[in-house]
C-alpha cells in the first residue's frame, strides 16, 4: 500500500492546483499542504485562494500566507506541478505566420490568407472589447471552433464572444462572463457578499466589461446583459 | 424535435438559456437546466441545436 504523504507542495495556485488541494482535503488528507503561486496580484484579490477567509467561512489562522521573500527550502514528500501551459508555436517558427502570445489572428481568426487559428493557441482581436485576447477556457474552444468553421465557409463575421469560465471551489460555484482588467472597479449588483451569493460587475473606464457570479448562476445570466450593453473599446 | 436534459451532468453554465431562452430556463437556486419545451417548434430548432453544441457539460440531447 502506498504510504500517505505528510507534506505535499502544489506548484501553481490557480484552478488546477487549488482543485487538487480541495480534492486532497475532501479525500481526508490531513497533512501539510503548501500551494505556491506566482501571481502578480495579492491572493485576496484572486477568486481561488483565500476567499473562504474573506467570507468568514474560515478562521484567518487556517491558511498561512507567506510572500516569496520568506520562502526558503521546502521539504515535501510529494510535489504536484500545476503551472498551466504556454502556446506550442515552436513548430511554426519560420513559417511566416505572426507569432506572439500564440498565433496572432485578425478579428475573424485568420492568421494569413487561408490559415485560421482556433482554441487556446489563437490570439485574436475581439472587437467587442477592442483588445487582442487569447482565451484558455473551455467555452472559447467550442465557440471559436464554430466561428472558424463559419469563416472558412465564407461567413464574414468577426469573432466577438463574451468569454465565459466557471470553477467550483469547495462550496462556491464561481462563474464569470467578460474580461477582468486589473484596474477595474468592482460593484456588487445583485445579492449579498455576506450571504455568499452575489453577482459583481467589473467596470473599466466607466463601462462594465465583466460580471462574476458567486453561487448565483441564474442571476449571473440576467446580469450578463450589462457586458453586452456596455463592453467596447477596452484597451 | 424532441429535447431531453440531464440535470445530473448540468453545471449551470446557462449557455442554453442565453441561446434558446424559450426552451430552457434555470432553477432559481442551483441554476441547473429546466426544460420548458420538450418539443420546441420548428422555428426554434436552430437555436436548440446551437444550445446543444455550446453546452459545456453536454447535458442536452436532441432527437430530430
Amino acid at each position: 500500500m502506498t504510504p500517505v504523504p505528510e507534506r505535499i507542495v502544489i506548484v501553481g495556485a490557480s484552478a488546477a492546483g487549488l482543485t487538487a488541494a480541495e480534492a486532497l482535503r475532501e479525500k481526508g488528507y490531513g497533512g501539510e499542504l503548501t500551494p505556491i503561486g506566482d501571481e502578480r496580484r495579492p491572493p485576496y484579490d484572486r477568486p481561488p485562494l483565500s476567499k473562504q477567509i474573506l467570507t468568514g467561512a474560515w478562521e484567518p489562522e487556517r491558511a498561512e500566507l507567506r510572500d516569496a521573500g520568506t520562502l526558503g527550502k521546502l521539504d515535501a514528500d510529494v510535489v504536484v506541478v500545476a503551472v498551466g501551459a504556454a502556446p506550442a508555436t515552436g513548430w511554426l517558427a519560420g513559417s511566416g505566420l505572426p507569432l506572439g502570445d500564440g498565433v496572432e489572428c485578425d478579428a475573424r481568426c485568420r492568421a494569413a490568407p487561408g490559415i485560421y487559428a482556433a482554441g487556446d493557441v489563437a490570439s485574436w482581436h475581439n472587437p467587442r472589447f477592442g483588445v487582442r485576447m487569447r482565451v484558455e477556457h473551455r467555452q472559447s474552444a467550442t465557440e471559436q471552433g464554430m466561428a472558424v468553421a463559419a469563416g472558412v465557409l465564407g461567413e464574414a463575421r468577426p469573432f466577438a464572444p463574451v468569454p465565459y469560465f466557471w470553477t467550483d471551489q469547495y462550496d462556491a460555484r464561481i462563474q464569470a462572463y467578460g474580461v477582468f482588467p486589473p484596474d477595474s472597479v468592482t460593484t456588487v449588483v445583485c445579492g449579498d457578499v455576506a450571504e455568499r451569493k452575489f453577482v459583481a460587475a467589473y467596470s473599466h473606464r466607466g463601462r462594465v466589461v465583466g460580471v462574476l457570479g458567486w453561487n448565483s448562476p441564474r442571476d449571473l445570466i440576467g446580469q450578463r446583459r450589462l457586458v453586452l450593453a456596455e463592453a467596447a473599446g477596452l484597451g | 424535435m424532441r429535447v431531453t436534459v440531464d440535470r445530473d451532468v448540468c453545471i449551470a453554465a446557462g449557455q442554453c438559456v442565453i441561446t434558446a431562452a424559450g426552451v430552457f430556463d434555470q432553477g432559481e437556486d442551483d441554476g441547473l437546466v429546466v426544460l420548458l419545451q420538450p418539443s420546441p417548434p420548428a422555428e426554434l430548432a436552430a437555436d436548440v441545436r446551437l444550445a446543444m453544441s455550446l453546452c459545456p457539460s453536454r447535458a442536452i440531447t436532441v432527437r430530430e
